[in-house]
């Protein structure tokens, strides 16, 4: 067979690639010999002979390279020998080699890196079954979408609706698991028992949750709660041992009966908050609540059914309960939304899509400096390899052939660099995945290096090689750069220094572009960091405290009114225990704190309205035992603040915020007027006694919504945890006293999520720190590569003008002059890449102007902080370079050529 | 002269497998031979003979082995296989079919 014959061949040249050079050369050779031996015969001269017959047949590397391109794997072979060819022309030269593999390797690193967190936040879909048809269904009213509706409310259209498959409902939530007698914070859900069979996950060990788990409130049933656990949790916690099916463990108080082990890879609905537990939501007392907010409803549509024919008929239900609540009208929510769950929740794209998208960008840019920095590597190096290229030329070497050649090289230096990109990657990935998990929230990613990353990094790295290598290929091959002489053609060195200067302007500019980012974001987060949120944030200590109650966590009947007022002087015991400490300033017990990711809103009503003017307030709810505003430095604008003496007992009083008093009062005083909470268990009036600042809770950036805070005794359900705060002097010693006291005056204490205000900004701000800590990361970074690439150039100049620079000297030109000629060369191409940059900052303000808190795009303090910084590299790049050649000595520099 | 030999890629495997057909070879023994054949009409360079060569060897066709000239130097001979004979006699009656036809057509034509 032909083709065997053909494999053979190609296989010993492959193997021998030596030996099979060898004996072309050869044969070629003697071709040649015999060819001018005979010419001789005929009386020509040996030099005669072989002029005659190189013009008549080419040289006889000409000859060798068609008797290889006519071979099979001509391409391999060529290839490789070009492969082959290039690494020994990198090892000759290792400055440029690492110079060029470093440049592009932060560069392709930094992408990749920023890339495998875009595809895991942003890209990867919900593993789960034919996540098109799923949907998440939100309230959703004038200011934006929010949880399902209350659960009686989802119960009625779970039952009654026609165009879903299937319904499920979900709460994130952190549990406090006992396993063997060892309580760990875990994060889990609360779910129905139909969330797996709605999407569509089964169980790789034993069985998952079915509705008759879930259909029974406070138990779960048949046989008590069952619970199902993640993949990952199984593997680090049970060390993946099947034995794990029918093992009891305790989530909160109650106890649960392992049932199920979800596959690989599913975690929940929410990418960045995995779940590690799931447990009935049957078992979460508010599924008894009529107006409560609080957790999150997943469909599965029909085939057939359209998303907005299911919205209209989950509306209708969801009017109709709002009138039978008595809530109809209320501004907050009033109409349903369905938002496609394919990608998860969106909470966390909506949270950093843009920002990603902006680190991409600035990555990108990043590359593209580093490309620049190669691509004058390579022209630099084309002056120093024009003997080699003019020899190459020379003996045959087709154009073509140089470019391919050139081309491979760059291929090789960005294919080392990929490689060292990945490492770099690799480091960077962890280092962001810690920044995240290192946060209260827990956001926990878990970036994958898959096919899309590898697809990613070898696209990056070929869009680099032609964005560094052709033009430098295309110039360093060209006949006339290839002439050999002693000198430098004038012709090669305008054409380099032409190139190289706009390169190194094109590096100034996207550098400063950069660093106008990093200037903006560094600023945006200083505004934030230095706000007045309505609080004070030095040496506050705050966590959460949890107390397993009697009745198990359940809500009481209402006659057992005054559980509300012992559960409260629980917590005031707790909190006395620690005010007497000498350390301690002050100490508060609230259902919520500044920051602490916690939040309830209800709806107000003012008592004493004519009827039918009345009129609903949506405000936020914080019950706060008296020491609250005092902790944290809330000032009271009008009445009086709570004292000890509001008790379960005393009359029931409420404190507004400046924003709630004046959404529901206006202009006039709410002191002494009396408001009810509809939908809410406690139905008794509250009169207003106090108004006090507003403080943001929800986040730093957003304006204080209207808050009403009510006595911690006097709360409108009974709290089985609260936010403790303590400012103190000594964070540790308290905590130490707390923790042990809290075992002793709550039953089944437990405190997690401890940490000081400061942590709870810096973590509130994590969007804001990572970017301004990756933009001016990567800003210097670019700086940097700009630097470099400015202070080869120059250096160039001023070795081409030696001679001149010589002349000038000899003539008596001033040192200072030859100086100030170099340097304004700098400021020259400085000045220019400047003036190109900063209009492109402008171009970009519609991304990043919403990133930016208390500034804008143009803000003129950093973009002349931004180009001053600039302007004192660039020049310092520069002086050293201008500085050498202002000192040279005319002699040796006219002797020099 | 090389040129039209290239234009005629398959004519030149052709007349490489015949004229080692007679005897062993040389490169420039196998030019020699096709030009002083061809009575001129064929002069192939080595920028074409060696790709063929290497062509044919690949294909199983020729074989190449070194041996000495008469003058001592070393030189690569070439001989045809009797996969290279196969093909050149089924080369042959292409060669025949094809210039039949063309005769035909050139002939109705004149």
């Amino acid at each position: 067979m032909s083709w065997a014959s053909h494999i053979k061949h190609l296989y010993w040249r492959l193997r021998h690639p030596a030996r099979s050079e060898a004996e072309l050369a050869e044969e070629v050779q003697s071709y040649f010999d015999v060819v001018v031996e005979r010419q001789m015969l005929l009386g020509l001269s040996r030099e005669e002979a072989e002029r005659a017959a190189r013009l008549k047949f080419g040289g006889p590397d000409r000859v060798k390279e068609r008797a290889r391109e006519g071979r099979t794997g001509a391409e391999i072979e060529t290839t490789r020998r070009d492969f082959r060819y290039a690494m020994r022309a990198l090892r000759k030269n290792p400055g440029f080699a690492v110079a060029a593999v470093l440049s592009l390797g932060l560069g392709l690193g930094a992408n990749t890196a920023i890339f495998t967190l875009v595809n895991t936040v942003m890209l990867k879909s919900l593993p789960v079954k034919n996540s098109d048809r799923l949907f998440f269904m939100d309230s959703a009213g004038g200011r934006d979408h929010g949880n399902a509706p209350p659960y009686p409310c989802y119960e009625r259209m779970r039952d009654s609706n026609h165009y879903f498959s299937g319904m499920a409902a979900f709460s994130s939530d952190r549990f406090k698991v006992t396993i063997d007698g060892a309580p760990e914070q875990i994060n889990g859900q609360y779910a129905s028992g139909s969330f797996f069979n709605v999407l569509g996950v089964g169980a790789i060990v034993g069985r998952v949750m079915t509705p008759e788990d879930d259909s029974k409130f406070g138990a779960g049933e048949p046989q008590g709660a069952v619970a199902v656990i993640s993949y990952g949790l199984w593997k680090r916690r049970f060390g993946g041992d099947l034995s794990v099916i029918g093992k009891s463990v305790q989530v909160g108080e109650t106890w649960t009966t392992i049932v199920g082990v979800t596959p690989p890879g599913f975690s929940g609905l929410e990418p960045g908050f995995p779940s590690d537990i799931t447990i009935p939501i049957a078992l979460n007392p508010g599924v008894r609540s009529k107006a409560m907010w609080w957790f999150g409803v997943v469909g599965r549509l029909k085939d057939g059914a359209t998303p907005e024919q299911a919205r209209a008929e989950l509306d209708a239900t969801f009017q109709t309960y709002l009138s039978e609540i008595g809530m109809k009208g209320d501004q907050h929510f009033n109409g349903i939304a369905l938002i496609p769950a394919a990608k998860g929740f969106d909470g966390l794209r909506q949270r950093f899509g843009k920002p990603l998208l902006i680190v991409m960008t600035i990555v990108g840019l990043v590359l593209l400096i580093g490309c620049a920095n190669v691509a004058n590597l390579l022209l630099a190096r084309a002056g120093a390899r024009r003997g080699e290229i003019a020899l190459r030329l020379a003996m045959g070497a087709s154009r073509s052939r140089l470019i391919r050649q050139l081309l491979t090289e760059g291929m090789m230096l960005s294919t080392i660099a990929a490689g060292v990109g990945v490492l770099f990657a690799r480091w960077g990935v962890s280092a962001l995945v810690a920044l995240f998990s290192g946060i209260r929230g827990r956001i926990v990613i878990e970036p994958h290096f898959d096919g899309a990353v590898v697809v990613f990094i070898s696209a990056a790295a070929l869009a680099t090689t032609l964005l560094f290598s052709i033009a430098p290929a295309l110039y360093t091959s060209r006949a006339d750069a290839a002439r050999p002489g002693g000198n430098v053609p004038a012709g090669l060195a305008g054409f380099r220094f032409g190139a190289g200067q706009v390169l190194v302007v094109i590096q100034i500019m996207l550098s400063a572009v950069l660093l106008c980012g990093a200037a903006l974001f560094l600023r945006s987060l200083h505004n934030l960091t230095h706000l007045d949120a309505g609080f004070q944030r030095k040496s506050i200590l705050t966590m959460q405290v949890d107390a397993t109650l009697p009745w198990g966590g359940h809500k009481p009947s209402l006659e057992a009114e005054e559980e509300y007022g012992r559960v409260g002087r629980m917590w005031e015991e707790l909190l006395d225990s620690v005010r007497a400490l000498p350390q301690v300033e002050a100490v508060s017990a609230s259902s919520m704190a500044p920051l602490n990711g916690r939040y309830r809103g209800l709806v107000m009503k003012i008592s004493g309205e004519p009827a039918g003017t009345e009129f609903r307030h949506s405000t936020s709810l914080n019950e706060v035992s008296s020491g609250f505003f005092d902790a944290f430095g809330v000032a009271l604008l009008a009445g009086r603040s709570f004292t000890p003496g509001d008790r379960a007992s005393s009359p029931r009083v409420a404190i507004l915020s400046e924003t709630a008093a004046h959404a529901a009062f206006h202009d006039s005083s709410p002191l002494g007027r009396r408001v009810t909470f509809p939908g809410q268990d406690v139905t008794a009036e509250y009169e207003i006694v106090g108004i006090v600042r507003d403080v943001r809770y929800a986040s730093l950036r957003k304006e204080a919504e209207p808050m009403v805070y009510l006595p911690i005794e006097q709360a409108i359900a009974p709290l089985p945890g609260v936010a403790v705060a303590v400012r103190s002097r000594d964070a540790d010693g308290v905590l130490s006293v707390l923790r042990s006291r809290a075992r002793e005056i709550v039953p089944g204490g437990f405190i997690t999520n401890v940490a000081t205000v400061r942590q709870l900004m810096d973590d509130s701000l994590l969007v804001e720190r990572l970017l301004s800590i990756l933009a001016n990361l990567f800003g210097g970074l670019a700086l940097l590569l700009a630097a470099v690439g400015l202070y080869g150039i120059i250096s160039f100049t001023v070795i081409r003008r030696t001679r001149e620079i010589g002349v000038r000297i000899a003539l008596g030109a001033q040192r200072s002059a030859v100086l100030w000629m170099v340097l304004s060369k700098t400021i020259g191409l400085a000045a220019i890449g400047l003036a190109l940059g900063i209009p492109f900052v402008f171009l970009a303000k519609r991304y990043i102007d919403s990133e930016l808190f208390g500034l804008h795009t143009q803000d003129p303090l950093a973009i002349a902080g931004s180009a001053l910084a600039l302007t004192s590299v660039v020049l310092a790049a520069g002086i050293w370079p201008a500085w050498r050649g202002s000192r040279l000595d005319p002699m040796t520099s006219l002797r020099q050529e | 002269m090389a040129k039209s030999a290239e234009l005629l890629q398959g004519t030149l495997d052709l007349l490489i497998l015949r004229t080692l057909e007679l005897q062993p070879l040389h490169g420039v023994g196998v030019a020699d031979r096709i030009e002083q054949v061809t009575g001129g009409v064929f002069v192939v360079g080595p920028g074409s003979l060696f790709p063929a060569l290497h062509r044919l060897a690949e294909r199983g066709w020729i074989e190449g082995q070194w041996g000495e000239l008469d003058s001592g130097r070393r030189a690569k001979f070439y001989t045809l296989t009797r996969a290279g004979a196969a093909q050149l006699a089924q080369e042959k009656q292409n060669w025949r079919r094809v210039l039949t036809a063309v005769t035909q057509v050139l002939g109705e034509e004149g």
